[in-house]
């Protein structure tokens, strides 16, 4: 079933159609959630009020752009703002000791400085943040992510450049580091 | 350099927040179908909880046109009823404005709660959050937001609970929390205050907010 007939069965109101638009994105959808706010509840949350809105206002969408890209872009949007409302309200970045507990990767960086990176990346903007994510965490293009976001693809450059930028001067007393 | 740079950020933040293999889709499907079926019987409802607002801005109105008259004498002045009016409108409006507020600033306590409660840990500002929460829902449980029944049973669970975590710092240990979790799932206290969202302001939907 195509993006078309699927978005018309769903308008129509069938069930399967729309558990069938919810498997084909949720995946990719919770773990944007999951990497923004380094939680199972709060992604949990994130997604799905993601999709209730989806389902909400999938009679306006236009398709002007791919399924894919409105679904994440509604996504993107509730974890924005769920994320600014959060912050908001705690006044508190993920903390020093969430991101030491957290798993890693084969080759593992000296604990202080996964420490560090991990409270650098929490430290920079929320949209900044997401950019740096999706482009270099989950590998989308800058095209996938100017759709998501609604911005244009040099602007996510843009993003990207000054959060590596900013992430370089944070951890710029562990330079040797990575560059041995 | 760069090049260096790029890489190690790239490997090293891959492992950070690093979701679990496996999604929980069906729980999650589980929950929306719970909260578009809430959703669907919130707007069912809808039209008898506006119906109350009018009922009530009318009720303002008329008192408004009656001092008017008693004030001005029997041609009466249409400007003091007007001006009533939309005193009246603005009240509704301005109640259902709090509430929404209020939900909103509950919800996301409650949210960060529970997500606590799950790693044994309450987070330091709770229960100061929470006393000031209880005392905005006091002030909301005695105006005209809690004519509607619904919003009122909404309120009165939510002054316990929030009266509950109030108390959390004092009494320590984690079956007062427990309890509360407890309570929070049985109630089903958070779709409600996430279903109380279609009775908001278009304003918030506009500015983006959850």
């Amino acid at each position: 079933m195509d993006d078309r007939e699927l978005i018309a069965r769903v308008r129509g109101g069938d069930p399967a159609a729309e558990r069938e638009l919810y498997d084909r994105h949720v995946d990719r959808v919770y773990r944007l959630a999951y990497r923004m706010a380094g939680d199972d509840q709060l992604a949990r949350e994130f997604t799905q009020d993601a999709f209730v809105k989806v389902f909400e206002r999938i009679g306006q969408f236009r398709g002007e752009a791919a399924l894919s890209s409105w679904v994440h872009s509604v996504a993107a949007s509730v974890v924005l703002n769920g994320l600014r409302k959060v912050k908001r309200f705690r006044q508190r970045e993920t903390s020093l000791e969430d991101a030491v507990n957290v798993a890693s990767g084969d080759r593992q960086a000296e604990p202080d400085l996964k420490a560090r990176l991990g409270a650098a990346i929490a430290r920079l903007p929320e949209q900044r943040r997401m950019v740096f994510v999706m482009h270099d965490v989950e590998g989308h293009t800058h095209e996938e992510i100017a759709a998501t976001l609604g911005v244009q693809a040099g602007t996510s450059k843009s993003q990207l450049f000054h959060a590596r930028a900013q992430l370089r001067e944070d951890l710029s007393d562990f330079a040797p580091r990575w560059a041995s | 350099m760069s090049d260096e740079f790029e890489e190690f950020l790239r490997r090293e933040a891959r492992g950070l927040h690093e979701p679990p293999a496996r999604v929980p889709r069906d729980e999650m499907w589980t929950a929306i179908a719970a909260r578009r079926r809430e959703l669907a019987e919130q707007r069912r409802r809808r039209p008898a909880l506006v119906l109350r607002w009018s009922v009530a801005a009318a009720a303002v109105l008329a008192v408004g046109v009656g001092i008017g008259r008693l004030t001005v004498g029997g041609g009466g002045e249409p400007v003091v009823a007007g001006g009533d009016r939309a005193a009246a409108a603005q009240s509704a409006a301005g109640y259902r404005y709090a509430a929404a507020e209020y939900f909103d600033h509950a919800e996301v306590l409650i949210t960060l709660f529970l997500v606590d409660a799950r790693q044994g840990r309450t987070y330091p500002d709770a229960a100061d959050r929470a006393r000031d929460l209880l005392s905005t829902n006091r002030l909301l449980q005695d105006s005209p937001a809690s004519d509607d029944p619904e919003l009122k049973a909404l309120l009165d669970d939510l002054e316990l609970v929030l009266a509950q975590i109030a108390q959390l710092a004092a009494q320590r240990g984690s079956g007062e929390r427990d309890l509360i979790v407890r309570g929070l799932r049985d109630n089903g206290t958070l779709m409600r205050l996430q279903s109380a969202s279609p009775t908001r302001p278009p304003a918030l939907y506009q500015r983006g907010e959850l």
